[in-house]
C-alpha cells in the first residue's frame, strides 16, 4: 500500500493523467502539496475516486513567523488530513517540532534549519521529516544537491526522525514506481527498510488524522465508544 | 569463496522517448557510473541483456548484492540528450529465461 502524498499540481491544471499514471504505477493514494496555491479539493477527490485512488487532504505552511502559523493551524486543523510546515526561521522550526498539530515538516526552502537540536525535538514530538525527490529526479543530481539530501537524511537517522518521502511530480513522465522511489533512499545513504518512507508511514499519519477528523473524536485521549447509543 | 556469484535479472520498460539498444546500454552505464561509480559498477557488473525494441522493454544483468543499485541508478534517469525519459523496474527474475517471458508478454507499443 503505496501513498505518494507531495505531488506537485500541475500547471496546465488538468491532474487527469498524472491521476491514471500513478494508479498505474501502483500507488493506493496521493495527495498535492498546497504551497502557493488553493487546491480544488473537491474536484480533486471526485477525480481520484473515478480512477481509484485515495485522495489525501493535505495542507502546506510556510512562514518565517510563529504567530501566522499557528493561525493556520487553528483556522485548517479540523479541515485537512495532513499538515505540512515549511519552516523559514528557527523560531517557526522550533514551533512546528513541538506542536501536535504538525504532522510532518519540510526543510527544502530553508535546509539549513534543520540541524541536530532540531531532529532531537522532531525525534521527541514524534515529527515526520518529508524529503521531496522532485529536483532530485527532473533536475539531475547535482553535488550540492547530494550533499544537501545526504546530511538531511543522516541526520534524520542520527536521532531517530521518522522520513517520509514523496516524488513531487507534476508531469506523468516525472512519476515513479514506488519501490523505485523509495530506492533513491538508498543512494542517499538511508540505511534500513526504505519501503516504509511510502508505505507505512503515510498510511499511519493518514489514517490516524482521519480517525481523529471522524465524530468519534471528542479530544485527544478521549474517544466515543459506541455510535452514541445508551 | 568458490563458485559464480549469483545473478540476478531485472526487467525494465521505457517510457517518454524512443531509444534504440546502443542509447539504452549507453544511459544505463552512464547513470550507474555517474551514481555509485567505479565500484558501484563493479560491485554490480550491469548488462543489458535482452532488450526488445516493439516494446520498449528489455533485461537487464547484474549481481544479486547490485540489485537496488541498478533499480536507483534507473530510476534517477529523467532525461537524455535533452528528451524526459523513464526507466521503471517492473520485476525482477532469477532467471533469463523468465526475464524475456515478462518482457514478452507486454503489449508492444511499436517505434
Amino acid at each position: 500500500m503505496f501513498y505518494d502524498i507531495g505531488l506537485t499540481y500541475p500547471e496546465e491544471d488538468n491532474p487527469r493523467e498524472l491521476l491514471r499514471e500513478a494508479k498505474e504505477l501502483g500507488y493506493k493514494g496521493i495527495g498535492f502539496s498546497s504551497l502557493g496555491y488553493p487546491l480544488p479539493f473537491k474536484a480533486l477527490i471526485k477525480a481520484c475516486n473515478k480512477i481509484g485512488l485515495d485522495y489525501v487532504k493535505r495542507l502546506d505552511i510556510s512562514s518565517h513567523n510563529k504567530v501566522v502559523i499557528k493561525e493556520a493551524l487553528r483556522k485548517y486543523r479540523r479541515e485537512v488530513e495532513v499538515i505540512v510546515v515549511h519552516p523559514l526561521s528557527v523560531e517557526a522550526a522550533r514551533l512546528a517540532a513541538r506542536d501536535s498539530r504538525v504532522d510532518v515538516l519540510n526543510f527544502h526552502l530553508k535546509p539549513e534549519l534543520f540541524e541536530p537540536v532540531e531532529a532531537k525535538m522532531m525525534a521527541l514530538n514524534g515529527k515526520v521529516l518529508e524529503v521531496n525527490l522532485r529536483e532530485l529526479i527532473s533536475n539531475g543530481a547535482t553535488l550540492r544537491l547530494i550533499h544537501l539530501y545526504r546530511r538531511m537524511i543522516y541526520l534524520a537517522q542520527s536521532f531517530k526522525v521518522e522520513i517520509l518521502i514523496s516524488s513531487g511530480a507534476s508531469k506523468p513522465i516525472e512519476l515513479r514506481r514506488p519501490r523505485d522511489l523509495a530506492s533513491i533512499l538508498l543512494f542517499l545513504g538511508f540505511k534500513g527498510d526504505f519501503r516504509r518512507t511510502l508505505s507505512e508511514v503515510p498510511f499511519r499519519i493518514v489514517s490516524t488524522n482521519r480517525a481523529k477528523l471522524s465524530k468519534r473524536f471528542i479530544a485527544r485521549g478521549v474517544w466515543l465508544a459506541d455510535e452514541g447509543k445508551i | 569463496m568458490r563458485g559464480r556469484s549469483k545473478r540476478r535479472y531485472l526487467v525494465f520498460k521505457l517510457s517518454g522517448s524512443h531509444l534504440n539498444e546502443r542509447e539504452v546500454r549507453k544511459l544505463i552505464v552512464a547513470s550507474v557510473l555517474k551514481y555509485y561509480g567505479l565500484k558501484g559498477y563493479g560491485d554490480s557488473l550491469p548488462r543489458l541483456a535482452y532488450f526488445d525494441r516493439e516494446r520498449v522493454a528489455g533485461v537487464i544483468a547484474c549481481l544479486k548484492e547490485g540489485v537496488d543499485v541498478i533499480r536507483s541508478s534507473l530510476a534517477l534517469i529523467s532525461k537524455y540528450k535533452g528528451k524526459e525519459v523513464r526507466l521503471e523496474t517492473l520485476k525482477i527474475t532469477g532467471t533469463l529465461r523468465k526475464a524475456i517471458r515478462i518482457v514478452r508478454s507486454l503489449t508492444p507499443t511499436g517505434s
